[in-house]
């Protein structure tokens, strides 16, 4: 009994391998047509921003067809939660949102290059309730060149809405302008994986800044190098002021990041003694004036370099930054005052490095000017504009 | 009875591997292509077959033999400047490309005229069935109000007093901070620093140079050639100002991108 079952496997077994042999040969014989895309190659996908749930990004993909000559008709991209034509994106409840909140709802085509003959237009969108969401392009089928590499631009696509979210971004091509011949996925086909990040917040602060310092030291290099507090106006040890023209100078040094810059303004009452004053030049109106002839007592000051009165060390305003002399204050040998009121007399109209301004204290005394110290404390203010 | 069984599987193997011829030549996602043929996820070893089923047949391990681990001895990546390939039978079928930003803010604090201000953010990527990847970096800067720092168009060193903000993705020996990529495991990566292309790493290369710095919106910042485990990177911000450099507190969002090519 079992010699005979084994002779009848072994008959059976005969039958079944020559059946199996058939089977290789007629499908040899028999082109196979599966449905099975040709895969599309050298495939990416570039988003403007990979920040989960951003809107308005725009999706640059450039990839490479597989089947050559084929008749191209449309092009159908979709955003999926699979990169695997043979399963379904998934949807969500909200139409034309993928599952992952995905979204070509509002998309754009912005371009699509490479393919030769008609230009491409875009066309249905399909909504979520089947297979997510989906743009399609469409143009009068032809024959493209080879495998030529397309570069498909889409504007305003809504991420995911996920950080850190995997998605896919699939690709597929059809002979026909509605994407359905061949059925999916198409006559290529191809899946990029993207994924969602979150950006990075860059913060520093940047303290305001202004820099200014009043000294007695001619041309000091910066803040450091400036000392002193006094100047005397007068000539020789004795510091005479007589009816012939003298000065003296004082220093500043400024510069800010202020965007509007700064300004500089002095306070400062009339050079008096305790019995006797001395004029302000042109009559303390502010406006510039030389100083006038020996016997009239006046004073004045100004930014300048001096030589009536020649007055040692005075000079125009110095340096790289962008700071100014006021108008009353900058015409050599012309001086101007405003005894006891802010005066304005140098600014700058934007942020600066340091200017080095020289102030020249020009003054003389008058025929009737009673003997005295005469004295004045100026006070000198920079102000900044942020 | 049990002898017939081993005979019936010797026959219905052959048959199953002269179909095999057919379908190598139609399903063709290509990893190895030519104008005649293509090979999906092509296969060297003694038991190359990644699942193949009919409805007579079955080389899927979980079908015919209850195992998912058949032939699978080991796993890895092997690779040159013209190939590579993927180890392991089981390989993943999806392509995948993950990428995490792992600092969501980096804070230089207050900048200085005389005294660089660094940061540091990270991030990771791994990926698989691709050509490789890119990251590129895409911002304004730092910007307050209508002001913006000025970029470095150029992998520049840091230069106190000078207006400057700038990234890069090595380890920086001046400033101590920051860090070369990282492979995770180590052999399994092949990510790194800079575009992988242009000049020479690490003296020429943007974004590679230690010490020296770089802004270019869109630039790329790190790459890999092939499939890669995770790298790891660090990105290091700097940022200096100038006297002239308007006060306030300067703020920009900078986005990493990275675009797998499969």
């Amino acid at each position: 009994m079992l010699l005979k079952y084994i002779k009848y496997e072994l008959e059976r077994l005969h039958v079944g391998v020559w059946l199996g042999v058939a089977a290789v040969a007629a499908s040899l014989l028999v082109p196979m047509t599966a449905s099975a895309a040709g895969q599309i190659t050298t495939r990416s996908v570039t988003p403007s921003t990979s920040a989960g749930a951003a809107t308005g990004v725009t999706y640059t993909s450039t990839f490479t067809l597989a089947t050559s000559a084929q008749t191209l008709g449309s092009i159908k991209v979709e955003i999926c939660d699979s990169p695997l034509a043979t399963t379904a994106c998934s949807a969500s409840s909200t139409s034309g949102v993928n599952s992952n909140g995905a979204s070509f709802s509002s998309a754009t085509l912005t371009s699509l290059t490479g393919a030769g003959g008609g230009a491409f237009s875009a066309s249905t969108k399909t909504g979520a309730s089947t297979s997510g969401t989906s743009f399609i392009f469409t143009r009068s089928a032809s024959a493209v060149t080879g495998t030529p590499t397309l570069v498909l631009t889409i504007g305003n696509v809504t991420n995911p809405t996920g950080v850190n979210q995997a998605y896919y971004f699939r690709i597929s091509t059809y002979s026909d302008t509605a994407a359905t011949t061949p059925s999916y996925p198409g006559t290529d086909f191809g899946a990029v994986a993207m994924d969602t990040t979150q950006s990075v917040t860059v913060n520093a602060n940047v303290q305001e800044s202004l820099t200014f310092c009043v000294g007695t030291v001619a041309t000091p290099a910066n803040c450091a190098a400036e000392t002193g507090s006094t100047v005397n106006i007068g000539t020789g040890t004795d510091n005479i002021l007589s009816t012939s023209p003298s000065g003296g100078i004082s220093t500043m040094l400024a510069s800010t990041n202020a965007s509007s810059g700064y300004a500089i303004t002095y306070t400062a009452g009339n050079l008096s003694s305790s019995s006797d004053t001395i004029t302000a030049i042109n009559g303390g109106s502010g406006t510039k004036l030389a100083l006038p002839g020996a016997g009239t007592a006046a004073f004045g000051i100004n930014l300048m370099s001096n030589t009536a009165p020649s007055i040692t060390n005075s000079a125009a305003v110095a340096g790289s930054g962008t700071g100014v002399a006021s108008t009353n204050y900058a015409t050599t040998n012309q001086f101007a005052f405003v005894p006891a009121t802010a005066t304005t007399m140098a600014s700058a109209a934007g942020p600066t490095v340091s200017n080095t301004y020289t102030v020249s204290y020009a003054a003389q005394a008058g025929a009737t000017t009673k003997p005295g110290a005469f004295t004045t404390t100026f006070n000198y203010i920079a102000t900044g504009t942020f | 009875m049990p002898d017939m069984t081993v005979v019936r599987r010797v026959g219905f193997l052959v048959a199953a591997g002269a179909l095999s011829l057919w379908p190598a030549a139609l399903w063709a996602d290509a990893t190895q292509l030519s104008p005649s043929y293509s090979i999906n996820e092509s296969q060297i070893g003694g038991i190359g077959d990644n699942g193949s089923q009919s409805t007579s047949y079955s080389f899927k391990p979980s079908v015919s033999d209850g195992g998912s681990t058949l032939g699978d001895s080991f796993t890895g990546n092997s690779a040159s400047t013209i190939y590579q390939i993927n180890s392991g039978f089981n390989t993943a079928s999806s392509p995948t490309l993950s990428f995490s930003v792992t600092s969501s803010s980096v804070n230089l604090g207050t900048l200085s005229t005389s005294v660089v201000r660094t940061g540091t953010a990270t991030f990771n990527v791994k990926n698989y069935t691709s050509s490789g990847y890119v990251v590129q970096v895409i911002g304004a800067g730092l910007t307050s109000g209508s002001h913006t720092l000025s970029a470095l168009s150029t992998d520049t060193a840091s230069s106190p007093g000078t207006e400057q903000f700038g990234l890069n993705t090595v380890f920086n020996t001046v400033a101590g901070v920051g860090a070369n990529p990282v492979q995770n495991p180590a052999g399994f990566g092949y990510g790194v620093a800079g575009d992988g292309a242009t000049g020479t790493f690490g003296t020429t290369r943007p974004y590679t140079i230690p010490d020296k710095y770089r802004f270019v919106s869109g630039d790329t910042i790190a790459s890999a050639p092939s499939s890669s485990g995770e790298t790891d990177y660090t990105t290091t911000f700097m940022a200096n100002i100038s006297n002239l450099t308007p006060g306030g507190t300067y703020q920009g969002n900078i986005i990493f991108v990275a675009t797998g090519t499969f």
